[in-house]
């Protein structure tokens, strides 16, 4: 079920609220948590109902591991424990997410001829599968609390969060659904969650949408673009990738804030960033935090050297570049990113500094550069767009191919200026119940709703990964 | 600072009053809007539409998908149906018999099927004539989301119907005569793209395509031949004629292509059965007008001459086997 279906909007959220807040007032709050926890299942299947026992079976098995791990008196084979519970998770995704991949690097490198499996990746695995494996390792660590089946459940399963994140932290949400006064309804959490969500599906249906009529048909025919072509194209994925993304986070956000339910900030104005360091502080944020606690800490972090810091920024961003995705261009954008922020590192070391405006350049361009790797198909496309953008192979015109829808153009206009306005979380801040923000909800509302209404095709990127 | 922190400073009241206002206003502002909308009813999908006139604006797919629902079905008698080939054929100018030209640019069969099932659904349709070209079957499915049912709940509200009002009010109004003229379709389905299309000389677009040895493609998806040949039966089984014409490709690239073309041809026509009636425009008898650049505006779509022809090729054959309703039609 998407957030921007009718179904979605008209039957499935006001029924979950109606039941969730109705149960709380009669003071069933087990009950509620558990109706929570079931309709996310439902969500969850909707697509798909085969993907139910994947993701049930992950979470009965994580669950447990838990409860072993976080077991005061446990004995002293945790740590083998707790590497089984890691090992099992991760080859769950390896299997789903990189079966095929492997198969074809194997018959290519040794020449074997085994055929592919050709597996359906089960919606939202890697974002369930990294969101427990930080649950088995605070186990560990004994940071976790007593949970029953269902509250676990419910942690995982909560169906904002489910699809694409944010990835939560059982830390920031488990409390939440425990607090007395979450448990009734509140006009003004609904009505800043109504607020957010409309501003995140405007950003999806109206903006991203947009920007990928121009990139779905620059990377459909990278072999003939011209160098404005390529630019065009490479800056409308960027555009894409952010309103797409953080639309769905801001609808996420919005519809649990209207649970009452706080889910963390995805996403800062990442392409203001000045720095790639910079940039990974805003972009998925919580992506980053969890490679940075459960990836880049454990490695060493910055404790072992310099080298050793720099090689485990590298294989930090290499791991999270193939999270993304089974493919060597994925991976090779999480090099880029990893390059990148060891040459930052080493530049910052030796004090050097760039204006602002020339380092906001360097870090926008190298990450729109950084994502053709990420969109491109393959190698000869992503070099294909790279060779238009910088005129190699080309003779130079100002012929212009991809902008072939006119009239999404002003749309996309307005999307780039609104790439460098405030961010969501800023007009949130600036919330308040006046007749200034009464029209620009309403504006959203009306706006959200004609679009829902109107046929369009695409669903949210961040849904492959 | 997170979300949870931002719930600041706001009496329960202000926000129950906020919320109220927003949901009744956006609510009115919906039923108005949607209301409008159904009582325009650009597309004839909400009253009866017996001797209307509505146009295509924009849109042409999920224009012609929403008229197919009641506008033509209760208007006309005949149908066309084709990719672009036929899609700027007038049938208007045929008074013997009301057809409409259901023809999409760039149609496959997969996609028109959807049209031809309405239609034939919801009216007493009495023939539909195929235009036949590899365009039409050299693929399957749909090409885009733009037939798709729920364009009916985007009748009453959608980015769509915005920009149908728009050029609604440009082309009714003659604002941009120059680019957007008011005859560029009409409520037949013609589509007047030709003054759009013909760019050049057809004879040098012609030559250069002997010239490069670049005909087009004759392959045929199965699918997409399952499916004509389905939409065949589909029509016989419900006793509406079938008119079936092979489109006039140039003679000089059917020269260059006759074998493959042949073959094409020669798998089509097992589709058909003597019930039907099956024209082959690029008969030799017809040499002097498919090998005249003049009938073309480019390497294949029809000029006025063209157009004339293969118009004048079916009423003669129309005439011959579908009784006019008004036979002094028939005297013209």
């Amino acid at each position: 079920m998407l957030f921007n279906s009718p179904e979605f909007l008209f039957c499935f959220l006001p029924l979950v609220l109606t039941g969730y807040f109705g149960l709380n007032h009669f003071n069933r709050t087990d009950l509620a948590r558990g109706w929570l926890f079931l309709t996310s299942l439902f969500f969850y299947s909707w697509w798909n109902p085969l993907y139910l026992p994947v993701i049930l079976g992950s979470m009965l098995f994580n669950y447990l591991m838990g409860k072993v791990l976080s077991n005061p008196s446990g004995n002293s084979k945790k740590k083998l424990v707790l590497m089984l519970g890691i090992s099992c998770n991760l080859s769950l995704l390896v299997f789903f997410k990189y079966t095929d991949f492997l198969i074809e690097n194997l018959n290519l490198a040794a020449g074997t001829q085994l055929s592919l499996l050709y597996i359906t990746l089960p919606l939202a695995i890697s974002f369930f599968t990294f969101q427990q494996i930080a649950y088995l390792v605070d186990s560990y660590r004994g940071l976790t609390g007593t949970y029953n089946f269902f509250n676990y459940g419910l942690f995982v399963a909560f169906f904002p969060q489910l699809i694409a994140g944010p990835i939560v932290h059982h830390s920031e949400m488990m409390p939440q659904f425990y607090t007395k006064e979450n448990k009734s309804f509140s006009y003004e959490n609904f009505t800043k969650g109504l607020y957010v969500f409309f501003m995140g599906l405007g950003k999806k249906v109206i903006i991203a949408d947009t920007f990928a009529i121009f990139a779905n048909y620059g990377y459909g025919n990278t072999a003939h673009l011209t160098i404005l072509d390529g630019w065009i194209t490479s800056l409308s994925y960027t555009g894409q990738l952010y309103f797409d993304f953080s639309g769905y986070t801001d609808m996420a956000i919005g519809a649990a804030l209207m649970f009452n339910i706080n889910i963390p900030v995805n996403f800062n104005s990442p392409y203001k960033a000045l720095s790639i360091q910079d940039f990974w502080r805003r972009w998925h944020i919580t992506l980053s935090r969890f490679l940075r606690d459960y990836v880049y800490i454990p490695l060493g972090g910055n404790r072992r050297g310099e080298l050793k810091t720099l090689s485990n920024l590298m294989i930090t961003f290499i791991i999270g570049g193939i999270w993304h995705g089974a493919g060597w261009t994925f991976v090779f954008w999480g090099f880029l990113h990893g390059a990148a922020l060891i040459i930052h590192r080493l530049w910052k070391k030796a004090g050097l500094e760039l204006p602002d405006m020339v380092a906001f350049i360097v870090t926008f361009n190298f990450v729109n550069i950084a994502w053709v790797f990420f969109r491109a198909p393959n190698r000869t496309d992503a070099t294909n767009v790279l060779y238009a953008m910088f005129g190699i192979g080309k003779t130079f015109n100002i012929d212009v191919t991809v902008l072939n829808d006119v009239y999404a153009i002003p749309m996309a206009l307005c999307g780039i200026a609104l790439l460098f306005y405030k961010n969501t979380h800023q007009l949130l801040q600036e919330f308040t119940f006046s007749k200034k923000q009464m029209v620009s909800a309403i504006g959203l509302i009306m706006l959200g709703m004609l679009f829902i209404n109107s046929t369009t095709a695409n669903d949210f990127l961040y849904f492959d990964f | 600072m997170t979300f949870y922190t931002l719930i600041f400073n706001c009496k329960s009241m202000e926000a129950k009053k906020f919320l109220f206002r927003v949901s009744g206003i956006s609510f009115l502002l919906m039923a108005a809007f949607v209301t409008f909308n159904y009582f325009q009813d650009v597309y004839g999908l909400f009253h009866p539409c017996k001797d209307l006139e509505l146009k295509v604006y924009t849109n042409e797919r999920t224009s012609k998908y929403l008229l197919s629902h009641r506008y033509i079905p209760e208007n006309f008698e005949g149908i066309v149906i084709g990719p672009s080939l036929s899609a700027n054929l007038n049938t208007e100018t045929i008074k013997d018999y009301k057809i409409y030209n259901a023809s999409i640019m760039g149609a496959n069969i997969s996609e028109l099927r959807y049209l031809v099932n309405n239609i034939v659904e919801r009216g007493n349709l009495r023939f539909v004539i195929i235009c036949l070209d590899p365009y039409l079957t050299k693929d399957h499915g749909k090409k885009s989301a733009r037939i798709d049912p729920k364009e009916v709940y985007g009748a009453l509200g959608s980015t769509n119907l915005i920009k149908t009002y728009l050029f609604k009010v440009i082309r009714d109004n003659e604002l941009l005569p120059g680019k957007f003229p008011p005859d560029a379709t009409n409520a037949y389905g013609f589509n007047n793209f030709n003054p759009e299309l013909a760019k050049g000389d057809a004879r040098e677009k012609i030559l250069e395509k002997v010239r490069l040895k670049s005909a087009e493609s004759t392959y045929i998806d199965p699918v997409a031949e399952k499916e004509l040949g389905e939409t065949i039966t589909y029509l016989r089984q419900r006793q509406i004629r079938i008119i079936a014409y092979f489109s006039p490709v140039p003679h000089q690239i059917l020269s260059i292509n006759h074998q493959n073309y042949k073959a094409y041809q020669d798998r089509m026509r097992q589709l058909f059965s003597s019930e039907d009636i099956l024209l082959d425009l690029n008969h030799e008898r017809y040499q002097a007008i498919t090998a005249d650049f003049d009938t073309y505006i480019d390497h294949g779509h029809l000029s006025k001459k063209g157009r004339d022809f293969v118009l004048g090729e079916l009423r003669q054959a129309l005439l011959k086997h579908v009784q006019p309703k008004n036979s002094s039609y028939s005297e013209r």
